[in-house]
């Protein structure tokens, strides 16, 4: 009996309609699951030249060992194919409950590959796969969609995610929707089921999870969960979802990016969740439940969590949360992406405030920083192609060159991503946005350097601020061994922290626990609650430096992926528009901020600790072959 | 009176924690399918709505009266429900004739299945993160009200005759 596991790998071929099931057992030992094992089989699987809308892109659906059973958080469904927006790797997680349901069906990995001949759905019953016409559906939002896949499937309890106008569109930015809330929003993945003719995957299964020491993994789970409950910010998150801890965040990130503008200090996520909070609702097994659903007359219902609040208010100098709460459904019926979607109109903003663009560019419209005019029709106008939105549907860097006239300066991108834009360009982040294989991870966020920045831009001299960061420092060097992470001015330790907050969400990503359960708002589960919980669910030892080691060989498998794309040392950049946007208070403090000369060094660092080669930024041969990645090298022709 | 796991429908997030916690606390495998407690969950128009059904241990139980085998029975006036293994033949009498359908089939070992309390300590309970269920005792006065609560928030939601996840045939 294969514990923890549902076994089996589903692959679907759109083309021809042939289903084949593959058995999980080759991949599990070294890469886990999940992330792990969609890597390989996408490393594999889509040649050099295979270009992200080709019927011969995979589309794949992977479930990590520890989702459906009770371990807190572990909910997550990773979903991966080569990206329309970045060229290279497209991944994105959601959490819900498509990936438990997956499992109980008898499946850890869905992959579906060819194209239909015309819009189909997938319906997946235990031994049951279906691929089902869906031309009555075609055309409707990601809300109607699993209200009519579930009437077509007779069952009203399916997991259904499906793309909506946009992912219909082949719209870079199009996402792949649950029907409240998750979302696989980045890197263009609801294009590439688009391309693909898919327009939902319906689920349900009836098998179950075993696991080898019940009784222990049920008493580890009661303890796990009080210990959640001790931690410090549990009780805030719990009560009010993200809204609390975003209001304080995005003000302190503000300050270092040094924009303010009148109004701003009145966005206030609470008052508004106090307001008009609908449920709070979250994904399956998930302790902290962080959803805000709001059904509001005149703007809309769904479900919404953290970073949506931020990128449509803050981001675009918009003090009206109930814009930003109907621009944000749209974005969930149109199957948009809303942080691209924001950081599109902040650069059309930014455009026009530079006279780059004018009214007669933007349909009429004068894209004015904060113009409910400017905001509300963009979903719209990018989901169906309509206008300027057509222009940018094909990914801002195509749109920057069609404008020409310098725009290209000002985006806000990495590796072709539109960035979250209230990340600040302190060094950590810098370099994690460089070196991400898929553009920006905004999961991704070293705590130490961002923490002792914010010092820094607060301490009145050099002894009070040396005294206000002793404890980060502290971390720094037991963490990393490097005393000098913590320091905001210096590259050092930069790569060092970089790679241990990458260890975390490597982990998370494995074994499909959200990354939220974790150090990232403060949580304890790390990489120790892990291997424990997985040994009590295998019934065999599981070391930590097990698991440890196979994050580290999905991260040298994810920058294979990207070199076999063809990208190199040169493509781990950052755009124009980061450089000098740090300024904290509105003062230029170049010493927290980066030069390039500081990115590349930061970069030797990361590569160095990688085993990577420091020229090229390839993995070489010898790092490969340490964690049996051989076949990779060959492959790579290294 | 048995002792009841009364649900709170207010603070149900929906997460499902309860179901695998059930089965695998008394099969070894986690399996929404083989669960006495099921969380109703549905999604519409971008909004959930999520309703955990148990066994409320009725003094005057229906699901009883309706087993044309007897397989259903209480030892004692303070136990938990309990199935007869040997007499049940899984005809689901018993889930239609619940107001609120809050017992179930096991299809992988054609039987009904019920909350037993766990024999004494629900371990659905302290895995509940909103505290949405609580073990509570029975009184005679609320008996029939519980369930039937249960049912009319279902008849209210239009999910009566949806087929909730409750197996069958």
């Amino acid at each position: 009996m294969e514990y923890l596991r549902a076994g089996q790998i589903l692959r679907v071929n759109l083309t021809d309609g042939k289903v084949r099931r593959d058995p999980v057992s080759p991949y599990a030992d070294r890469f886990v699951g999940g992330k792990g094992v969609n890597l390989k089989i996408l490393f594999d699987g889509v040649e050099h030249g295979t270009k992200p809308f080709d019927p011969e892109n995979l589309l794949l659906f992977g479930v990590g060992p520890l989702v459906g059973t009770p371990f807190p958080g572990a909910c997550r469904t990773d979903v991966m194919a080569k990206s329309p927006v970045t060229g290279a790797l497209g991944d994105s997680g959601m959490g819900g409950y498509l990936g438990p349901e997956l499992k109980f069906a008898g499946y850890d990995n869905l992959v579906i590959e060819g194209r239909a001949e015309k819009p189909v759905y997938l319906s997946i019953r235990d031994d049951r796969v279906e691929i089902r016409d869906a031309s009555v559906i075609w055309g409707h939002d990601t809300y109607e969609t699993p209200t009519m896949v579930r009437q077509d499937m007779k069952d009203p309890a399916a997991q259904v995610v499906s793309i909506g106008p946009a992912g219909e569109r082949l719209v870079v930015y199009a996402s792949i929707h649950s029907g409240t809330g998750n979302a696989a929003a980045r890197t263009g993945l609801g294009a590439v089921m688009g391309s693909k003719n898919l327009k939902a995957i319906a689920v349900r299964g009836t098998r179950g999870i075993t696991v080898s020491r019940p009784g222990e993994f049920l008493e580890s789970c009661q303890k796990l969960l009080a210990s959640i409950r001790q931690a410090k910010f549990y009780g805030d998150l719990h009560e009010a979802g993200l809204t609390r801890i975003h209001d304080r965040e995005m003000r302190a990130v503000y300050e270092l990016l040094g924009t303010t503008w009148e109004g701003c200090e009145t966005i206030c996520e609470a008052d508004f969740a106090k307001e008009h909070l609908y449920k709070r609702v979250g994904c399956f097994a998930c302790p902290v439940a962080c959803f805000d659903s709001y059904n509001l007359l005149g703007a809309g219902a769904g479900t919404v969590k953290c970073s949506p609040y931020g990128d449509l208010t803050w981001d675009l100098r918009n003090p009206d949360l109930m814009l930003f709460w109907k621009v944000f459904v749209e974005c969930q019926r149109y199957g948009l992406d809303a942080r691209s979607l924001s950081n599109a109109i902040a650069w059309l903003m930014e455009l026009h405030e530079k006279g780059i663009i004018t009214p007669r560019d933007t349909d009429g419209i004068a894209m004015k920083w904060g113009s409910p005019e400017a905001i509300l029709p963009m979903a719209r106008k990018i989901s169906y192609r309509e206008g300027i939105g057509d222009l940018l549907a094909d990914g801002l860097p195509a749109a920057a060159k069609k404008i020409g006239k310098g725009a290209e300066d000002y985006l806000l991108i990495t590796k072709g991503s539109p960035s979250d834009m209230h990340i600040p360009p302190i060094k950590t982040m810098v370099l994690a946005c460089a070196v991400s294989p898929i553009g920006e991870d905004a999961q991704v966020q070293p705590f130490l350097e961002g923490v002792s920045a914010r010092r820094y831009v607060r301490a009145k001299d050099e002894a009070s601020f040396e005294e206000a960061v002793k404890r980060y420092k502290d971390r720094a060097e037991k963490e990393v061994g490097i005393r000098e992470a913590a320091d905001p001015r210096v590259t050092d330790g930069k790569a060092a922290l970089v790679r241990q907050d990458e260890e975390r969400t490597d982990i998370a990503d494995m074994t499909g626990v959200c990354t939220w359960m974790t150090s990232f708002i403060g949580l304890p589960v790390d990489a120790h609650v892990i291997a424990n919980f997985m040994a009590l669910g295998l019934g065999t030892p599981f070391k930590v430096e097990t698991l440890i080691e196979a994050g580290l060989r999905m991260h040298h498998l994810e920058r294979s992926f990207n070199c076999k794309c063809g990208l190199t040392r040169r493509d781990d950049r950052v755009s124009k528009g980061y450089y000098g946007r740090l300024r904290p208070q509105g003062r230029w403090m170049p010493e927290i901020s980066f030069t390039e000369a500081e990115l590349e060094k930061m970069k030797d660092d990361y590569y160095q600790i990688m085993g990577w080669d420091v020229e090229t930024g390839i993995p070489t041969r010898r790092t490969l072959q340490k964690f049996g990645l051989g076949d990779v090298a060959d492959s790579l022709g290294l | 009176m048995p002792q009841f796991i009364s649900v709170d429908p207010s603070v149900c997030t929906g997460c499902g924690t309860c179901e695998v916690v059930c089965s695998l606390y008394h099969f070894g495998e986690c399996n929404p399918e083989r669960s006495a407690i099921r969380v109703i969950r549905r999604e519409k128009d971008g909004l959930v709505f999520s309703l955990p059904l148990v066994c409320q241990q009725c003094k005057q139980a229906s699901c009883i009266e309706a087993c044309p085998s007897e397989a259903l029975s209480r030892k004692s006036e303070d136990d938990p429900l309990t199935v007869d293994e040997k007499k049940c033949s899984a005809c689901a009498n018993c889930a239609d004739a619940c107001p609120a359908g809050c017992i179930f089939l096991d299809n992988q070992r054609n039987l009904a299945i019920c909350c037993d309390l766990c024999g004494g300590q629900p371990q659905c309970i302290p895995l509940c993160h909103s505290y949405c269920l609580t073990l509570e005792n029975s009184d005679e006065a609320g008996n029939k009200n519980r369930i039937e609560k249960l049912a009319s928030i279902l008849e209210t939601e239009g999910l009566w005759g949806n087929e909730p996840r409750k197996g069958g045939r």
